[in-house]
C-alpha cells in the first residue's frame, strides 16, 4: 500500500505505545511477584513518556496529517490524549491495590489491555478516517470487554461483560452501517473529504441523514446517552469498579473525540440534523439519568446514571454550536462540551478512587451505606468526597459548577432558554441523591469502623485529585482556555 | 464606567473576605477533637480578626457620594466575561460589618456546647462568614452568585451534623428549596450577560436597558431566588424546620445574616435592574409582604415551640422589609435596611436566649418553662428586653426600622400603612406573650428550680448584644448616616423607566 | 399660673374631689354601704366591675379569635397546603416518577438491545421520514 503523505513521525507516540506495551507484555511473563510490581511502574512509566511527547507536541504546535489524511495531529489530539494519559495513569494507580486483593492480577492483562484501550483511543482521538475512529472504536472495546470480565469467577462481571460485548457489538455494526451510507452519499471515507462533500447544497440528503442516524446511534452508545444508554448501569455494577474507574474515564474523553471528529469536523454541513437528534437525547438523558439515581442504593449504580445525566449536558453542549446556519457560537458550544467532558472524568476519578479507598480484601464499598460515618473515620477524605459530590451536583465553588455553566452560557447565547431551564430544573432533581451521599457521609454514624487501607500513593494522588476540583474552581480560566485553544485548531482544519 | 470607581488602595475587601475563610481553613487542619481549646482560640482569633478588618471600611467611609467605594476588580475568567469585581455603599456597608460581628458571637456561643469535632463546626461558620461577605461585597453576577451558593455548603453540613433529631429533613428541606431559586436566577444572570453583551458586572447591567416582558421575567426569575431566602410568604417554610434543628449557632447566623443575603438582592439585582418590573409587580409584592406579616403573626402566636416562634417572627419582620422597599419611597427602604440591621441583632440575641434556656433543660417547649425569672434573673432581664425590642417597643432598635417603614407605608397609601401598624400589635402579642409564660409567673418545674444563671460567657454576649440594640434604639444615626445617599440614589435610579 | 388656677374652676375638677371624697367616705368611714350598694345594684355593679366586660371581649374575641386564626393558618395553610401538598408533594412526585423509571432497567439483555433498535426506529422515522 502506497501512501502519498506517510508523516510517520507524527504518529509516533502510538507507536511507542504500542511498543512498550509489547515489551511490557513480554516481560510480564517473566515476572514472579503477585503484586505485579514492575509491570505497574512500567506503565506508568510508558505513561509518563507518552505524556512528555505529547505535551512538547502541543508545545510546539505540531499539525500535520499522516497516513494520507486517516491519521490527524492537531491541538486537540495532543490535549485530548495528555488528559487521556492521566486519566489511564490515576485509574492504575488507584485500582493497583483494589485488583491484587481481589486475584486480577494472575497474570499482567490488567495493565496491557489498559495500554491497549489507550492506544485505541488515542487513535480514535487523532482519528482523520472513518475507519481509523473504526480501528480505534473496536481496539478500545474489545480491551474493555475482556478487561470487565477480568474477575473470571464473579458471576456479576461475567454477566456485565457479556452485556457489554452484546450491545457494543450491535452499537458497532450500527455505526458501521451509518458509515456506509455516508460513505456511498460522498464518495469518500476521508473525513476532510466528507467535509467538503456535504458543505454544499446535496442532492442525496435523505441516504446522508439515514446514516447520520445510525452514526449518531453508534456514538451515543459509546457516551452512554438515552435510548442507549442501558449498558451503563449495569457495566459500571458489574464491573470490578478498578475496572469501572478506566471505562468510565478515558474512553468518555475518547468518544467526545470521535463525536467531534465525526459530527462536527466531517459531517459539520448536516449540523440542522444532528442536532435536534442530540437534542433529544439530551433531554432524555438528563431526565432518566437523575430520575432513576435516586432510588438506587449502590453507589456505583447510581454514579452510572448520574454518568448518563452528565453526558446529557455534554450534548447540550454540542448541539448548540449552530444556529439557523450561522457558526458564530461553535467555537464557544464545543470548548463547554469539552471543558464539561474533562471536568467530568476528573470528578469520576476521584469518586471511584474514594470507593476503592474504602474496599478491601472481602469487602466491596458498593452501596451507600457503606460510607456511612465517613467523616469520622477520616475527615479529610470526607472532605474529599464532600468536594466531589458537590463538584457532580454543579455547586460553586467547586469546578463542576463552571462546567454546567459554561454549556448553559451556550445554550443561552442561542437562544435555546427552555433548554437551559430545563437542564437547570433536571440539576435540581440530581442535586437530591448527591446530598444524600454527603448525608450518609457526615450525618450518620458509622458502622464498618476499619481503617482505610491504601497506600501512601494512592493516597496522595487521590487527594491531589480532590484539592484540584476545589483549585480549579477557584480559578477555572486556565483549563477552559485550554480547552477553547485545542477547539480552534480543529475548527480551524 | 470605570473611570467614575477609583480603586482601592489597599484591598479591604478581600482581606474581609478572606481573613475567615483562610483561618477556617487553618481551623480545620489543626484542630482535633483530642484537644478543642486550640481550635476554639484559634477560632475566636479568626473571627476578631475577621472584624478588625473590616473596621477600616466603616471608618474610611465617604457617605456623601452614592459610588461603590474600596472597588477592587481584576479579571477572572476571560472566557466567559466574569471579573473578580468588589465593592460597598452605603446599603452593603453595615451589611459586611454585622457579618463580621455576628461571626465572633456565634464562635462565642458554641464554646463549651459544641464538644464533638469542634474544629469542623468553627471552621465551617468562619467559611461561611467569609463566603457571605462575599455577598454583600461582591460587584459582579457570577461572583455574586458563586458566593451565594457557596453559603448553602456549610450551612447544610452545619444543619445536619450538629442539629437537632430531624435535622437531615430540615437541612435537605433548607438546600434543596434554596438551590430551585437560585438555579432560575443563574439562568437569568446569563440571559442578562447575554443581552449586555457579554458581561457579568452588575453595575452594567443597572444601566441596561430591557423590555417589559424580559423584565418582568427576570425579575420573576430573581424572586425565587430571593424571596425563597428572605423568606417570603408561601416559600417561607423551610425556615421554622431548619432553625428548629440547627444548632444555636446555626439558627444566630441563619437568622441574622442569610436571611439578609435575599433582601439584598432584591435591593442590589432586582430593583435597579428591571425597576419597570418592580413597579408593576410591587402590588402582588406588597400583598405578599403583608400577608407575611399578618397571617405569620397569627401563626406564631400558637406556636408552643419557642425557637419556630422566633423563627415565624423572622419571616414576619422579613415581611416589614420586602414592605418597605416596594413602597419606593426613602422612609421605606431606609427603614428595611435599618429594619434589617436590628434584626439581625434581636432575633440572634433571641436565639441566643433560647439556646441558653436549651443547654441547661433540652428542651425548647414553652410549657415546659415558667417561673424562669426566679431563678436566672440576669438572664431573664436580657430576655424580656430582647422581646420587647422583637415587639418594636421604642429606645430599642426594633422600633426604629418599623417605625420609618409605617411611616412610608403611608405615605404610600393609608390602608397599607394601617394594617402593617395593626401587625405590630401581633408582634408584641406573641413575643410578650411567650416570655410571661416562660419567664414569669410561678415555677411548676422542678428543673426550673435548678437553673444557674448565666456564667460569663453567655453574660459578655448577652450584654454585648443589649448595647448594641439599645444604642441603635436610642441613637440610629451612625447606621442610617451612611445609607442616605446611597437610597436616595437608588430609588431615583429606579424610577426611571428603562422601556 | 392663670392656667393653672383656671382649673380648679372646672368641673372635671370637682368631680374628681368628689370622688376622692365619696371613696374615703364609703369604705373608710362607713364601709357597710358598698356592701349595700353592691347587694341591690346587681347587674350595674358587675357590668362597672368587670369593666364593661372589655376584658372579656378582649380574651374571648380577640385574643382567641387571632389564636384560632392563628392555628388554622398553621394547621391547614402551613403544614397542609404548603408543606404537605407543595413541598413534600413534589418531592413525593419525583419520587414516584423515580420509581417508574427505575423498572426501565429490566436487566435483560433483549430488552435492551429492543430498547436500542426502537430508539434507531424513533429517531429515523422522526428526521428522515417526517422531515422529508
Amino acid at each position: 500500500m502506497e501512501f502519498a503523505n506517510l508523516n510517520l513521525s507524527l504518529v509516533a507516540p502510538e507507536i511507542t505505545l504500542l511498543v512498550l506495551t509489547s515489551a511490557i507484555l513480554l516481560i510480564d511473563l517473566f515476572v514472579k511477584d503477585e503484586g505485579r510490581a514492575l509491570t505497574h511502574i512500567l506503565s506508568l512509566l510508558t505513561l509518563v513518556v507518552l505524556t512528555w511527547m505529547s505535551l512538547s507536541d502541543l508545545a510546539s504546535g505540531v499539525h500535520g496529517t499522516a497516513f494520507d489524511g486517516m491519521y490527524v495531529a492537531d491541538s486537540l489530539a495532543h490535549v485530548l490524549k495528555v488528559f487521556s494519559y492521566i486519566a489511564v495513569g490515576v485509574a492504575l494507580i488507584y485500582g493497583k491495590g483494589y485488583a491484587k486483593d481481589r486475584g486480577m492480577l494472575r497474570g499482567g492483562e490488567l495493565y496491557v489491555l489498559s495500554l491497549l484501550a489507550l492506544l485505541g483511543q488515542m487513535v480514535m482521538i487523532s482519528a482523520g478516517n472513518m475507519l481509523t475512529i473504526y480501528l480505534g472504536l473496536e481496539l478500545m472495546s474489545l480491551s474493555f470487554y475482556a478487561l470487565v470480565a477480568l474477575r473470571r469467577e464473579h458471576t456479576v462481571s461475567t454477566e456485565a461483560a457479556m452485556k457489554y460485548f452484546v450491545l457494543g457489538a450491535l452499537a458497532s455494526g450500527l455505526l458501521l452501517y451509518g458509515m456506509s451510507m455516508i460513505y456511498g452519499a460522498t464518495g469518500t471515507l476521508n473525513l476532510a473529504g466528507i467535509a467538503r462533500a456535504t458543505s454544499g447544497a446535496t442532492d442525496n440528503h435523505m441516504i446522508l441523514v439515514f446514516g447520520l442516524v445510525f452514526l449518531v446511534a453508534g456514538l451515543a452508545f459509546k457516551l452512554g446517552v438515552v435510548p442507549f444508554h442501558m449498558w451503563v448501569p449495569d457495566v459500571y455494577q458489574g464491573a470490578p469498579t478498578a475496572v469501572t474507574l478506566l471505562l468510565g474515564g478515558a474512553p468518555k474523553l475518547a468518544a467526545f473525540a470521535i463525536v467531534l471528529r465525526l459530527l462536527v469536523d466531517g459531517l459539520f454541513g448536516l449540523a440542522a440534523d444532528w442536532q435536534p437528534m442530540l437534542a433529544i437525547m439530551a433531554v432524555l438523558s438528563l431526565a432518566i439519568g437523575n430520575l432513576a439515581a435516586i432510588m438506587q442504593s449502590n453507589i456505583k449504580r447510581m454514579l452510572a446514571y448520574s454518568t448518563i445525566s452528565h453526558m446529557g449536558f455534554v450534548l447540550l453542549g454540542l448541539m448548540s454550536g449552530v444556529v439557523e446556519g450561522s457558526a458564530f457560537n461553535a467555537q464557544n458550544a464545543y470548548t463547554s462540551a469539552m471543558f464539561y467532558v474533562v471536568v467530568y472524568v476528573l470528578t469520576t476519578l476521584s469518586s471511584f478512587g474514594v470507593l476503592m479507598l474504602l474496599s478491601r480484601s472481602g469487602f466491596e464499598c458498593e452501596n451507600v451505606d457503606d460510607l456511612k460515618g465517613l467523616n469520622r473515620r477520616n475527615p479529610w477524605f470526607a472532605g474529599v468526597m464532600l468536594v466531589q459530590m458537590f463538584s457532580l451536583a454543579g455547586i460553586p465553588p467547586t469546578v463542576g459548577f463552571y462546567a454546567k455553566l459554561a454549556v448553559l452560557q451556550s445554550l443561552i447565547q442561542t437562544n435555546h432558554v427552555a433548554l437551559a431551564v430545563v437542564a437547570v430544573l433536571f440539576s435540581l432533581i440530581g442535586a437530591f441523591y448527591y446530598l444524600r451521599v454527603v448525608k450518609v457521609v457526615y450525618f450518620d454514624d458509622p458502622v464498618d469502623q476499619a481503617p482505610l487501607q491504601g497506600s501512601a500513593g494512592f493516597r496522595t494522588v487521590l487527594s491531589v485529585n480532590g484539592v484540584l476540583l476545589l483549585v480549579l474552581g477557584v480559578f477555572p480560566a486556565p483549563l477552559v482556555a485550554l480547552c477553547a485553544q485545542a477547539i480552534s485548531s480543529s475548527l480551524a482544519l | 464606567m470605570a473611570s467614575d470607581m477609583a480603586q482601592t488602595s489597599f484591598p479591604w475587601l478581600s482581606l474581609a473576605i478572606f481573613t475567615p475563610i483562610v483561618f477556617g481553613i487553618l481551623v480545620l487542619a489543626v484542630g482535633r477533637d483530642s484537644n478543642p481549646t486550640v481550635a476554639r482560640v484559634l477560632a475566636l482569633i479568626g473571627a476578631i480578626a475577621g472584624l478588625l478588618v473590616t473596621l477600616p471600611l466603616y471608618t474610611g467611609f465617604d457617605a456623601t457620594t452614592a459610588q461603590m467605594q474600596f472597588v477592587e476588580k481584576a479579571t477572572w475568567i476571560a472566557e466567559y466575561g466574569v471579573s473578580y469585581s468588589l465593592g460597598v455603599d452605603g446599603i452593603s456597608l453595615w451589611f459586611v460589618l454585622l457579618t463580621a460581628f455576628i461571626t465572633i458571637i456565634v464562635v462565642l456561643a458554641g464554646w463549651e456546647v459544641i464538644t464533638s469535632r469542634v474544629a469542623q463546626y468553627m471552621g465551617a461558620f468562619l467559611i461561611l462568614s467569609g463566603l457571605m461577605i462575599g455577598v454583600f461585597a461582591a460587584l459582579d453576577g457570577l461572583l455574586f452568585y458563586v458566593f451565594f451558593e457557596a453559603t448553602l455548603i456549610p450551612m447544610y453540613i452545619i444543619i445536619g451534623v450538629w442539629g437537632g433529631p430531624n435535622r437531615v429533613y430540615a437541612a435537605f428541606k433548607f438546600f434543596l428549596y434554596t438551590l430551585l431559586g437560585s438555579l432560575l436566577t443563574l439562568v437569568a444572570f446569563i440571559y442578562l450577560w447575554h443581552s449586555a453583551g457579554g458581561t457579568f458586572d452588575i453595575l452594567a447591567w443597572h444601566k441596561l436597558p430591557l423590555g417589559q416582558t424580559e423584565q418582568i421575567l427576570i425579575f420573576l426569575a430573581f424572586l425565587m431566588a430571593f424571596a425563597v431566602k428572605v423568606p417570603m410568604w408561601p416559600v417561607h417554610t423551610w425556615l421554622p424546620d431548619a432553625h428548629v434543628e440547627a444548632p444555636t449557632g446555626g439558627s444566630v447566623v441563619l437568622a441574622a445574616i442569610m436571611l439578609k443575603l435575599g433582601a439584598y438582592g432584591f435591593l442590589r439585582l432586582s430593583l435597579p435592574i428591571v425597576p419597570d418590573a418592580a413597579h408593576s409587580l410591587s402590588g402582588m409584592m406588597i400583598g405578599l409582604s403583608l400577608i407575611a406579616v399578618i397571617y405569620i403573626g397569627l401563626v406564631a402566636l400558637v406556636q408552643d415551640d419557642m425557637k419556630k416562634l422566633v423563627a415565624y417572627s423572622s419571616v414576619a419582620h422579613m415581611g416589614f422589609v420586602t414592605l418597605g422597599f416596594f413602597i419606593f419611597n426613602k422612609a421605606g427602604v431606609e427603614g428595611a435596611i435599618v429594619q434589617m440591621i436590628s434584626h439581625g441583632f434581636v432575633s440572634g440575641a433571641m436565639f441566643f436566649c433560647i439556646g441558653v434556656l436549651y443547654d441547661r433543660v433540652h428542651s425548647r417547649r414553652i410549657a415546659d418553662y415558667g417561673g424562669v425569672v426566679n431563678t436566672m434573673p440576669k438572664f431573664a432581664t436580657f430576655f424580656v428586653l430582647f422581646s420587647m425590642a422583637n415587639s418594636g417597643l421604642p429606645a430599642t432598635s426594633g422600633f426604629v426600622g418599623e417605625f420609618f417603614v409605617i411611616m412610608g407605608s403611608v405615605e404610600y397609601n393609608f390602608w397599607i400603612g394601617l394594617l402593617a401598624a395593626t401587625a405590630l400589635i401581633l408582634g408584641a402579642a406573641y413575643s410578650l406573650w411567650m416570655v410571661r409564660r416562660a419567664v414569669f409567673g410561678d415555677i411548676t418545674h422542678q428543673h426550673v428550680r435548678e437553673l444557674t444563671d448565666v456564667n460569663a460567657r453567655e453574660f459578655l454576649i448577652l450584654g454585648v448584644m443589649a448595647i448594641a440594640v439599645l444604642y441603635m434604639g436610642v441613637y440610629p444615626a451612625p447606621f442610617t448616616d451612611v445609607m442616605h445617599v446611597s437610597v436616595d440614589a437608588l430609588l431615583k435610579h429606579v424610577a426611571i423607566s428603562k422601556l | 399660673m392663670a392656667y393653672g388656677l383656671h382649673a380648679f374652676s372646672t368641673v372635671p375638677f370637682w368631680l374628681m374631689l368628689a370622688g376622692v371624697v365619696l371613696a374615703w367616705f364609703f369604705y373608710l368611714v362607713k364601709p357597710a354601704i358598698p356592701a349595700a350598694i353592691k347587694a341591690r345594684a346587681g347587674w350595674l355593679y358587675n357590668l362597672l366591675d368587670n369593666k364593661y366586660y372589655m376584658d372579656k371581649i378582649n380574651e374571648a374575641v380577640f385574643a382567641r379569635g387571632a389564636r384560632a386564626l392563628g392555628g388554622g393558618f398553621w394547621k391547614v395553610g402551613d403544614k397542609s397546603l404548603i408543606d404537605g401538598l407543595l413541598v413534600n408533594g413534589s418531592a413525593r412526585l419525583v419520587g414516584w416518577f423515580a420509581g417508574v423509571v427505575r423498572h426501565l432497567q429490566s436487566g435483560y439483555i433483549y430488552h435492551y438491545a429492543f430498547a436500542m433498535i426502537i430508539g434507531i426506529m424513533a429517531l429515523v422515522t422522526f428526521f428522515v421520514l417526517l422531515n422529508n
